[in-house]
Protein backbone atom coordinates (compact mmCIF):
# COMPACT_ATOMS: atom_id res chain seq x y z
CA UNK A 1 0.00 0.00 0.00
CA UNK A 2 1.36 3.33 -0.98
CA UNK A 3 1.16 5.66 2.15
CA UNK A 4 1.78 8.98 0.60
CA UNK A 5 -0.76 8.49 -2.89
CA UNK A 6 -1.62 12.30 -2.85
CA UNK A 7 0.96 13.51 -3.75
CA UNK A 8 0.85 15.51 -6.98
CA UNK A 9 3.26 13.31 -9.28
CA UNK A 10 2.93 9.53 -9.78
CA UNK A 11 4.95 7.02 -7.81
CA UNK A 12 3.79 3.73 -9.03
CA UNK A 13 3.74 4.30 -13.19
CA UNK A 14 1.79 1.78 -15.03
CA UNK A 15 3.32 -1.99 -15.43
CA UNK A 16 2.74 -1.65 -19.84
CA UNK A 17 2.19 -5.94 -19.91
CA UNK A 18 0.09 -5.91 -16.86
CA UNK A 19 -3.65 -5.93 -17.69
CA UNK A 20 -5.88 -2.83 -17.19
CA UNK A 21 -7.84 -5.09 -15.19
CA UNK A 22 -7.21 -8.28 -13.52
CA UNK A 23 -8.85 -9.76 -10.80
CA UNK A 24 -9.13 -13.84 -9.62
CA UNK A 25 -11.52 -15.39 -7.64
CA UNK A 26 -12.09 -11.60 -6.35
CA UNK A 27 -14.77 -11.55 -3.18
CA UNK A 28 -15.45 -8.28 -1.63
CA UNK A 29 -17.64 -8.12 2.21
CA UNK A 30 -19.07 -4.66 3.15
CA UNK A 31 -18.78 -5.89 6.91
CA UNK A 32 -17.72 -8.73 8.13
CA UNK A 33 -20.62 -10.55 9.30
CA UNK A 34 -22.73 -10.44 6.33
CA UNK A 35 -22.18 -12.60 3.24
CA UNK A 36 -19.97 -10.87 0.20
CA UNK A 37 -21.30 -8.88 -2.13
CA UNK A 38 -19.37 -10.30 -4.94
CA UNK A 39 -17.70 -13.58 -4.56
CA UNK A 40 -15.38 -15.59 -7.20
CA UNK A 41 -14.87 -12.92 -9.80
CA UNK A 42 -12.59 -13.25 -12.33
CA UNK A 43 -11.73 -10.77 -15.29
CA UNK A 44 -9.01 -9.66 -17.31
CA UNK A 45 -9.52 -6.30 -19.33
CA UNK A 46 -6.66 -5.14 -21.79
CA UNK A 47 -5.58 -1.77 -21.99
CA UNK A 48 -7.29 -0.13 -24.58
CA UNK A 49 -11.04 -2.72 -24.04
CA UNK A 50 -14.21 -1.36 -23.01
CA UNK A 51 -15.98 -3.73 -20.89
CA UNK A 52 -19.32 -3.80 -19.60
CA UNK A 53 -20.45 -4.92 -15.92
CA UNK A 54 -23.97 -5.90 -16.20
CA UNK A 55 -26.83 -6.98 -14.53
CA UNK A 56 -29.69 -6.11 -12.33
CA UNK A 57 -29.83 -3.51 -9.23
CA UNK A 58 -27.68 -5.52 -6.41
CA UNK A 59 -26.21 -7.29 -8.56
CA UNK A 60 -22.40 -6.30 -7.16
CA UNK A 61 -21.82 -3.86 -10.37
CA UNK A 62 -20.56 -0.86 -8.34
CA UNK A 63 -18.79 -3.00 -5.72
CA UNK A 64 -16.84 -4.16 -8.24
CA UNK A 65 -16.01 -0.35 -9.51
CA UNK A 66 -15.16 0.75 -6.06
CA UNK A 67 -12.94 -2.12 -5.48
CA UNK A 68 -11.18 -1.96 -8.67
CA UNK A 69 -10.88 1.93 -7.62
CA UNK A 70 -9.25 1.17 -4.24
CA UNK A 71 -12.63 2.76 -2.13
CA UNK A 72 -13.28 -1.09 -0.73
CA UNK A 73 -10.94 -3.74 1.21
CA UNK A 74 -10.42 -7.03 -0.76
CA UNK A 75 -12.25 -9.50 1.34
CA UNK A 76 -10.57 -12.82 -0.67
CA UNK A 77 -8.64 -13.10 -4.13
CA UNK A 78 -6.30 -10.96 -6.17
CA UNK A 79 -6.96 -7.98 -7.89
CA UNK A 80 -4.68 -5.63 -9.83
CA UNK A 81 -4.82 -2.07 -11.73
CA UNK A 82 -1.85 -1.83 -14.39
CA UNK A 83 0.28 -4.35 -12.19
CA UNK A 84 -0.50 -3.17 -8.73
CA UNK A 85 -2.81 -3.27 -5.75
CA UNK A 86 -5.66 -1.13 -6.29
CA UNK A 87 -5.15 2.11 -4.22
CA UNK A 88 -1.67 2.40 -5.00
CA UNK A 89 -2.18 3.80 -8.68
CA UNK A 90 -4.05 6.35 -7.99
CA UNK A 91 -3.09 8.49 -11.17
CA UNK A 92 -4.28 5.84 -13.80
CA UNK A 93 -7.69 5.11 -11.82
CA UNK A 94 -10.54 7.31 -12.63
CA UNK A 95 -13.68 6.28 -11.15
CA UNK A 96 -17.59 8.16 -12.13
CA UNK A 97 -19.45 7.31 -9.00
CA UNK A 98 -23.16 7.50 -8.98
CA UNK A 99 -25.16 11.04 -8.64
CA UNK A 100 -26.44 10.48 -5.26
CA UNK A 101 -23.06 9.70 -3.82
CA UNK A 102 -22.36 13.70 -3.85
CA UNK A 103 -23.60 16.40 -2.14
CA UNK A 104 -24.76 18.96 -4.70
CA UNK A 105 -25.57 21.51 -2.38
CA UNK A 106 -22.48 22.29 -1.61
CA UNK A 107 -21.69 26.25 -2.48
CA UNK A 108 -19.13 25.37 -5.58
CA UNK A 109 -19.85 25.88 -9.24
CA UNK A 110 -19.35 23.23 -12.20
CA UNK A 111 -15.68 24.59 -13.08
CA UNK A 112 -14.51 23.91 -9.48
CA UNK A 113 -16.19 20.62 -9.83
CA UNK A 114 -14.44 19.59 -12.66
CA UNK A 115 -11.08 21.22 -11.82
CA UNK A 116 -11.42 18.86 -8.93
CA UNK A 117 -10.43 16.22 -10.95
CA UNK A 118 -6.84 17.69 -10.95
CA UNK A 119 -5.94 17.98 -7.67
CA UNK A 120 -4.73 14.64 -8.03
CA UNK A 121 -1.83 16.03 -10.08
CA UNK A 122 -0.94 18.45 -8.06
CA UNK A 123 -1.24 16.95 -4.32
CA UNK A 124 -0.82 18.67 -0.71
CA UNK A 125 -0.54 22.57 -0.29
CA UNK A 126 -0.19 22.95 -3.98
CA UNK A 127 -2.67 25.24 -6.18
CA UNK A 128 -4.07 24.52 -9.22
CA UNK A 129 -2.11 25.63 -12.02
CA UNK A 130 -2.71 27.09 -15.94
CA UNK A 131 -2.48 23.99 -16.95
CA UNK A 132 -4.97 22.44 -15.22
CA UNK A 133 -7.33 25.44 -15.96
CA UNK A 134 -6.70 24.10 -19.86
CA UNK A 135 -7.86 20.74 -19.46
CA UNK A 136 -10.54 21.83 -17.55
CA UNK A 137 -11.77 24.51 -20.54
CA UNK A 138 -11.42 21.66 -23.08
CA UNK A 139 -13.46 19.07 -20.98
CA UNK A 140 -16.04 21.25 -20.71
CA UNK A 141 -15.96 22.29 -24.38
CA UNK A 142 -16.02 18.37 -24.78
CA UNK A 143 -19.09 17.78 -22.65
CA UNK A 144 -21.18 20.79 -24.18
CA UNK A 145 -20.54 22.12 -20.42
CA UNK A 146 -19.16 25.71 -21.37
CA UNK A 147 -21.87 28.28 -20.45
CA UNK A 148 -22.51 26.63 -17.38
CA UNK A 149 -19.04 26.85 -16.15
CA UNK A 150 -20.18 29.03 -13.50
CA UNK A 151 -23.35 27.38 -12.52
CA UNK A 152 -23.55 26.20 -8.94
CA UNK A 153 -23.93 22.36 -9.17
CA UNK A 154 -27.29 22.13 -7.66
CA UNK A 155 -28.78 24.17 -10.15
CA UNK A 156 -27.52 21.80 -13.00
CA UNK A 157 -30.64 19.21 -14.51
CA UNK A 158 -29.81 15.82 -13.68
CA UNK A 159 -28.01 15.22 -16.99
CA UNK A 160 -26.02 18.28 -16.62
CA UNK A 161 -25.05 16.88 -13.14
CA UNK A 162 -23.40 13.50 -14.74
CA UNK A 163 -21.45 15.47 -17.82
CA UNK A 164 -19.76 17.25 -15.18
CA UNK A 165 -18.94 14.20 -13.42
CA UNK A 166 -17.50 12.74 -16.73
CA UNK A 167 -15.54 16.16 -17.10
CA UNK A 168 -13.96 15.38 -13.80
CA UNK A 169 -13.26 11.92 -14.64
CA UNK A 170 -11.71 13.02 -17.88
CA UNK A 171 -9.32 15.82 -16.30
CA UNK A 172 -8.12 13.24 -14.14
CA UNK A 173 -6.20 11.93 -17.21
CA UNK A 174 -6.51 8.74 -16.06
CA UNK A 175 -5.90 5.03 -18.30
CA UNK A 176 -8.16 3.37 -17.20
CA UNK A 177 -11.88 4.49 -16.40
CA UNK A 178 -14.27 3.37 -14.13
CA UNK A 179 -17.64 4.47 -14.78
CA UNK A 180 -20.73 3.99 -12.84
CA UNK A 181 -24.01 3.81 -15.19
CA UNK A 182 -23.39 7.01 -16.52
CA UNK A 183 -26.01 6.74 -19.49
CA UNK A 184 -28.86 5.74 -16.06
CA UNK A 185 -31.72 8.50 -16.02
CA UNK A 186 -30.40 10.77 -18.68
CA UNK A 187 -31.65 12.79 -21.27
CA UNK A 188 -31.48 12.09 -25.19
CA UNK A 189 -29.06 14.43 -25.49
CA UNK A 190 -27.05 13.89 -22.48
CA UNK A 191 -26.87 10.30 -23.75
CA UNK A 192 -25.19 11.56 -27.29
CA UNK A 193 -22.69 13.41 -25.85
CA UNK A 194 -21.95 10.72 -23.14
CA UNK A 195 -21.56 8.20 -26.05
CA UNK A 196 -19.31 10.68 -28.60
CA UNK A 197 -16.84 10.86 -25.73
CA UNK A 198 -17.17 7.20 -24.80
CA UNK A 199 -15.71 6.93 -28.78
CA UNK A 200 -13.44 9.42 -28.34
CA UNK A 201 -11.73 7.60 -25.39
CA UNK A 202 -11.85 4.25 -27.78
CA UNK A 203 -9.50 6.35 -30.45
CA UNK A 204 -7.35 7.28 -27.59
CA UNK A 205 -6.78 3.60 -26.34
CA UNK A 206 -7.86 4.71 -22.49
CA UNK A 207 -9.57 1.48 -21.22
CA UNK A 208 -12.99 1.63 -19.88
CA UNK A 209 -15.20 -0.65 -17.30
CA UNK A 210 -18.54 0.77 -17.58
CA UNK A 211 -21.91 -0.65 -15.33
CA UNK A 212 -25.14 -0.22 -17.35
CA UNK A 213 -28.30 -1.72 -17.28
CA UNK A 214 -28.81 -1.40 -21.01
CA UNK A 215 -28.34 -4.76 -22.90
CA UNK A 216 -29.14 -3.76 -26.14
CA UNK A 217 -25.95 -2.41 -26.90
CA UNK A 218 -23.60 -4.51 -25.36
CA UNK A 219 -22.53 -6.79 -28.48
CA UNK A 220 -22.32 -3.34 -30.33
CA UNK A 221 -20.19 -1.04 -28.06
CA UNK A 222 -18.40 -3.28 -25.67
CA UNK A 223 -15.28 -5.83 -26.37
CA UNK A 224 -15.79 -7.84 -23.19
CA UNK A 225 -19.26 -8.01 -21.13
CA UNK A 226 -19.72 -9.26 -17.43
CA UNK A 227 -22.58 -10.57 -16.32
CA UNK A 228 -23.44 -10.41 -12.68
CA UNK A 229 -26.09 -11.34 -10.59
CA UNK A 230 -26.50 -11.35 -6.75
CA UNK A 231 -22.65 -10.66 -6.65
CA UNK A 232 -21.78 -13.25 -8.51
CA UNK A 233 -20.44 -13.89 -12.14
CA UNK A 234 -23.11 -15.82 -14.64
CA UNK A 235 -21.45 -15.50 -17.67
CA UNK A 236 -18.00 -13.31 -18.98
CA UNK A 237 -17.76 -13.25 -22.84
CA UNK A 238 -15.49 -11.09 -25.65
CA UNK B 1 -23.61 59.89 12.98
CA UNK B 2 -21.47 60.94 15.86
CA UNK B 3 -18.04 59.09 15.42
CA UNK B 4 -17.49 59.69 19.15
CA UNK B 5 -20.35 57.40 20.13
CA UNK B 6 -17.79 54.20 18.42
CA UNK B 7 -14.34 56.12 19.49
CA UNK B 8 -15.39 57.61 23.14
CA UNK B 9 -15.21 53.70 24.68
CA UNK B 10 -11.98 52.80 23.05
CA UNK B 11 -9.99 54.77 25.33
CA UNK B 12 -9.85 51.94 27.98
CA UNK B 13 -7.72 49.03 27.54
CA UNK B 14 -10.75 46.77 28.41
CA UNK B 15 -12.40 47.57 25.31
CA UNK B 16 -9.58 47.80 23.18
CA UNK B 17 -8.91 44.11 24.45
CA UNK B 18 -12.65 43.35 24.05
CA UNK B 19 -12.54 44.98 20.32
CA UNK B 20 -10.09 42.62 18.96
CA UNK B 21 -11.26 39.93 21.01
CA UNK B 22 -14.47 39.16 19.26
CA UNK B 23 -12.96 40.53 16.13
CA UNK B 24 -10.51 37.45 16.12
CA UNK B 25 -13.05 34.90 17.74
CA UNK B 26 -15.96 36.18 15.00
CA UNK B 27 -13.18 35.03 12.38
CA UNK B 28 -12.44 31.55 13.97
CA UNK B 29 -15.99 30.35 14.80
CA UNK B 30 -17.26 31.92 10.94
CA UNK B 31 -14.68 30.25 9.01
CA UNK B 32 -14.71 27.21 11.02
CA UNK B 33 -18.13 27.24 11.15
CA UNK B 34 -18.71 27.57 7.56
CA UNK B 35 -17.37 23.71 6.95
CA UNK B 36 -19.56 23.10 10.29
CA UNK B 37 -23.19 24.07 8.80
CA UNK B 38 -22.20 22.85 5.15
CA UNK B 39 -20.85 19.26 6.55
CA UNK B 40 -23.99 19.11 8.70
CA UNK B 41 -21.67 19.20 12.29
CA UNK B 42 -23.78 21.19 14.22
CA UNK B 43 -24.57 19.00 16.36
CA UNK B 44 -20.88 18.12 17.25
CA UNK B 45 -20.55 22.31 17.07
CA UNK B 46 -23.07 21.95 20.51
CA UNK B 47 -21.28 18.80 21.74
CA UNK B 48 -18.25 20.70 21.95
CA UNK B 49 -19.31 23.58 23.83
CA UNK B 50 -20.73 21.13 26.76
CA UNK B 51 -18.05 19.03 26.66
CA UNK B 52 -15.47 21.19 27.57
CA UNK B 53 -16.96 22.02 31.22
CA UNK B 54 -15.32 19.23 33.26
CA UNK B 55 -12.01 20.10 31.72
CA UNK B 56 -12.52 23.72 33.13
CA UNK B 57 -13.50 22.41 36.56
CA UNK B 58 -10.34 20.38 36.43
CA UNK B 59 -8.40 22.89 35.87
CA UNK B 60 -10.12 25.48 38.44
CA UNK B 61 -9.27 22.92 41.11
CA UNK B 62 -5.94 22.21 39.66
CA UNK B 63 -5.36 25.86 39.97
CA UNK B 64 -4.30 26.73 36.14
CA UNK B 65 -6.03 28.77 33.63
CA UNK B 66 -8.93 27.59 32.74
CA UNK B 67 -8.28 28.17 29.30
CA UNK B 68 -6.09 25.05 29.25
CA UNK B 69 -8.85 22.90 30.71
CA UNK B 70 -11.54 23.79 28.23
CA UNK B 71 -8.51 23.04 25.60
CA UNK B 72 -7.70 19.75 26.79
CA UNK B 73 -11.14 18.59 27.14
CA UNK B 74 -11.56 20.35 23.84
CA UNK B 75 -9.18 17.95 22.05
CA UNK B 76 -10.24 14.89 24.62
CA UNK B 77 -13.50 15.40 22.75
CA UNK B 78 -11.82 16.22 19.35
CA UNK B 79 -10.32 12.84 19.31
CA UNK B 80 -13.52 10.64 20.90
CA UNK B 81 -15.38 11.70 18.04
CA UNK B 82 -13.13 11.06 15.71
CA UNK B 83 -12.34 7.97 16.78
CA UNK B 84 -16.14 6.80 17.07
CA UNK B 85 -16.65 8.46 13.80
CA UNK B 86 -13.84 5.81 12.39
CA UNK B 87 -15.19 2.52 14.15
CA UNK B 88 -18.17 2.70 13.36
CA UNK B 89 -20.34 0.24 15.82
CA UNK B 90 -22.74 3.27 17.10
CA UNK B 91 -24.34 6.14 14.63
CA UNK B 92 -22.02 9.04 15.45
CA UNK B 93 -24.60 11.47 16.33
CA UNK B 94 -26.15 8.90 19.13
CA UNK B 95 -22.41 8.81 20.42
CA UNK B 96 -21.74 12.11 20.10
CA UNK B 97 -25.33 12.51 22.63
CA UNK B 98 -23.88 10.41 24.94
CA UNK B 99 -20.40 11.60 25.01
CA UNK B 100 -22.38 15.12 25.35
CA UNK B 101 -24.33 14.80 28.53
CA UNK B 102 -21.79 12.00 30.43
CA UNK B 103 -18.97 15.26 29.74
CA UNK B 104 -21.44 18.41 31.23
CA UNK B 105 -23.04 15.78 33.86
CA UNK B 106 -19.71 15.19 34.85
CA UNK B 107 -18.83 18.57 34.89
CA UNK B 108 -21.46 19.61 36.88
CA UNK B 109 -20.59 16.69 39.40
CA UNK B 110 -17.28 18.44 39.83
CA UNK B 111 -18.90 21.71 40.47
CA UNK B 112 -20.84 20.51 43.27
CA UNK B 113 -17.31 19.39 44.97
CA UNK B 114 -15.96 22.67 44.51
CA UNK B 115 -19.37 24.32 45.66
CA UNK B 116 -19.35 27.57 43.45
CA UNK B 117 -21.10 28.06 40.13
CA UNK B 118 -19.89 31.83 40.61
CA UNK B 119 -16.42 31.39 39.58
CA UNK B 120 -17.45 29.45 36.32
CA UNK B 121 -19.77 31.86 35.58
CA UNK B 122 -17.75 33.75 33.06
CA UNK B 123 -16.74 31.01 30.64
CA UNK B 124 -20.82 29.55 31.07
CA UNK B 125 -22.03 32.84 29.73
CA UNK B 126 -19.17 35.38 28.87
CA UNK B 127 -17.02 38.08 30.24
CA UNK B 128 -15.85 40.11 27.14
CA UNK B 129 -15.23 43.00 29.07
CA UNK B 130 -12.78 41.26 31.43
CA UNK B 131 -10.63 39.56 28.51
CA UNK B 132 -7.04 39.71 29.88
CA UNK B 133 -3.78 40.05 27.65
CA UNK B 134 -3.16 36.24 28.44
CA UNK B 135 -6.61 35.44 26.68
CA UNK B 136 -5.98 37.42 23.63
CA UNK B 137 -2.65 35.77 22.97
CA UNK B 138 -4.39 32.19 22.71
CA UNK B 139 -7.54 33.89 20.75
CA UNK B 140 -4.64 35.23 18.66
CA UNK B 141 -2.52 31.86 18.26
CA UNK B 142 -6.00 30.38 17.55
CA UNK B 143 -6.88 32.41 14.28
CA UNK B 144 -3.01 32.31 13.37
CA UNK B 145 -3.37 28.01 13.71
CA UNK B 146 -7.08 28.15 11.61
CA UNK B 147 -5.61 30.73 8.67
CA UNK B 148 -2.65 28.52 7.92
CA UNK B 149 -4.74 25.56 8.31
CA UNK B 150 -7.14 26.70 6.01
CA UNK B 151 -4.24 28.17 3.86
CA UNK B 152 -2.87 24.54 3.27
CA UNK B 153 -5.72 22.59 3.04
CA UNK B 154 -9.03 24.42 2.17
CA UNK B 155 -8.87 22.73 -1.31
CA UNK B 156 -9.05 19.11 0.33
CA UNK B 157 -11.27 20.02 3.14
CA UNK B 158 -13.76 21.38 0.29
CA UNK B 159 -13.40 18.13 -2.04
CA UNK B 160 -13.83 15.79 0.80
CA UNK B 161 -17.19 18.05 2.39
CA UNK B 162 -18.99 17.69 -0.74
CA UNK B 163 -17.31 13.89 -2.22
CA UNK B 164 -15.78 12.23 0.16
CA UNK B 165 -15.47 9.38 -2.21
CA UNK B 166 -13.37 11.04 -4.76
CA UNK B 167 -11.55 12.63 -1.74
CA UNK B 168 -10.58 8.57 -1.19
CA UNK B 169 -10.01 7.98 -4.51
CA UNK B 170 -7.25 10.43 -5.05
CA UNK B 171 -5.57 9.45 -1.71
CA UNK B 172 -7.08 12.43 0.99
CA UNK B 173 -7.69 10.53 3.62
CA UNK B 174 -11.36 12.20 4.34
CA UNK B 175 -11.26 10.93 7.62
CA UNK B 176 -7.76 12.27 8.72
CA UNK B 177 -9.46 15.37 7.20
CA UNK B 178 -12.37 15.48 8.91
CA UNK B 179 -10.32 14.69 12.78
CA UNK B 180 -7.99 17.92 11.96
CA UNK B 181 -11.56 19.54 11.22
CA UNK B 182 -12.84 18.30 14.36
CA UNK B 183 -9.32 19.84 16.49
CA UNK B 184 -9.81 23.38 14.61
CA UNK B 185 -13.93 23.39 15.97
CA UNK B 186 -12.34 22.40 19.08
CA UNK B 187 -9.75 25.58 18.89
CA UNK B 188 -12.25 28.08 17.40
CA UNK B 189 -14.53 27.09 20.64
CA UNK B 190 -12.47 27.55 22.97
CA UNK B 191 -11.03 30.45 21.61
CA UNK B 192 -14.57 32.10 21.49
CA UNK B 193 -15.84 30.82 25.18
CA UNK B 194 -14.18 33.99 27.30
CA UNK B 195 -16.51 36.07 24.16
CA UNK B 196 -19.64 34.53 24.69
CA UNK B 197 -19.33 31.97 26.93
CA UNK B 198 -18.79 28.27 26.35
CA UNK B 199 -23.19 27.91 26.38
CA UNK B 200 -23.43 30.18 23.49
CA UNK B 201 -20.44 29.80 21.29
CA UNK B 202 -22.56 27.49 19.10
CA UNK B 203 -24.72 30.19 18.06
CA UNK B 204 -21.54 31.99 16.70
CA UNK B 205 -20.56 28.94 15.10
CA UNK B 206 -23.63 27.72 13.24
CA UNK B 207 -25.54 31.02 12.54
CA UNK B 208 -23.31 33.68 10.43
CA UNK B 209 -22.35 30.77 8.63
CA UNK B 210 -26.27 29.74 8.33
CA UNK B 211 -26.72 33.27 7.04
CA UNK B 212 -24.53 33.13 5.03
CA UNK B 213 -25.26 29.76 3.14
CA UNK B 214 -28.84 31.61 2.53
CA UNK B 215 -26.54 34.07 0.15
CA UNK B 216 -23.78 32.62 -1.11
CA UNK B 217 -23.23 30.50 -3.89
CA UNK B 218 -19.42 29.81 -3.57
CA UNK B 219 -17.18 28.68 -0.63
CA UNK B 220 -14.84 31.76 -0.25
CA UNK B 221 -17.62 33.99 -0.48
CA UNK B 222 -19.72 32.01 2.02
CA UNK B 223 -17.14 32.40 4.43
CA UNK B 224 -16.36 36.25 3.64
CA UNK B 225 -19.94 36.65 4.30
CA UNK B 226 -20.10 34.65 7.47
CA UNK B 227 -16.81 36.68 8.69
CA UNK B 228 -18.65 40.11 8.06
CA UNK B 229 -21.44 38.78 10.05
CA UNK B 230 -19.89 37.84 12.72
CA UNK B 231 -17.68 40.28 13.16
CA UNK B 232 -20.24 43.09 12.70
CA UNK B 233 -22.67 41.63 15.10
CA UNK B 234 -20.19 41.10 17.25
CA UNK B 235 -19.07 44.31 17.48
CA UNK B 236 -22.91 45.62 17.51
CA UNK B 237 -23.07 43.33 20.63
CA UNK B 238 -19.99 44.92 22.54
CA UNK B 239 -20.97 48.42 22.00
CA UNK B 240 -24.57 47.79 23.28
CA UNK B 241 -23.01 46.07 26.05
CA UNK B 242 -21.08 48.82 26.83
CA UNK B 243 -23.68 51.82 26.76
CA UNK B 244 -26.93 49.56 27.50
CA UNK B 245 -25.38 47.34 30.25
CA UNK B 246 -26.41 44.07 29.06
CA UNK B 247 -24.94 41.10 28.49
CA UNK B 248 -22.11 41.02 25.80
CA UNK B 249 -22.98 37.54 24.15
CA UNK B 250 -26.84 37.39 24.39
CA UNK B 251 -26.61 40.72 22.74
CA UNK B 252 -23.98 39.65 19.95
CA UNK B 253 -25.95 35.75 19.58
CA UNK B 254 -29.42 37.85 19.12
CA UNK B 255 -27.93 40.37 16.39
CA UNK B 256 -26.82 37.19 14.78
CA UNK B 257 -29.90 35.47 15.20
CA UNK B 258 -31.67 38.49 13.96
CA UNK B 259 -29.84 38.69 10.86
CA UNK B 260 -30.26 35.22 10.60
CA UNK B 261 -34.34 35.07 10.63
CA UNK B 262 -34.28 38.42 8.33
CA UNK B 263 -32.13 36.68 5.84
CA UNK B 264 -34.51 33.36 5.57
CA UNK B 265 -37.63 35.06 6.14
CA UNK B 266 -36.45 37.19 3.06
CA UNK B 267 -35.41 34.26 1.00
CA UNK B 268 -38.63 32.81 1.78
CA UNK B 269 -40.66 35.59 0.34
CA UNK B 270 -38.70 35.67 -2.47
CA UNK B 271 -38.91 32.13 -4.02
Amino acid sequence: MNPFPYRGRCSHPANSNAPALECKSLSVNYTKSNAPAIEGITLAVQPGERCALAGPNGAGKSTLLKAAAGLLPIDGGALSIFGHAPGVCQHQVAYLSQRSQIDWNFPINLRKLVLTGRYIHRGWFAKVNEEDEVSVHEALELLSLTDLADRQIGELSGGQQQRALLARTLVHGASLLLLDEPLNAVDTQTCQIIEATLDRLRTEKKTVIMATHDLDRLDNDFDRVLFLSEGKQVQAHS
Amino acid sequence: MNLELFTEPLQYAFMQKALLAIILAGLNCALIGTYVVLRRMAFIGEAFTHTLLPGVVFAYVRGFQLFWGALGAGLLTALSIGWIATHKKVREDTAIGVVLSTMFALGVLMMSFVRSFRDFGSLLFGSLLGITSSDLVFISATTLIILATLRLIHKELELTSFDPDYGQLIGVRPNRLRAILLLLIALSVVSAIQVIGALLTTALLITPAATACLWSKTLSRTMALATSIAITFGIVGLYCSYYFKIASGAAIVLGCSACFLISWLFKKIRT
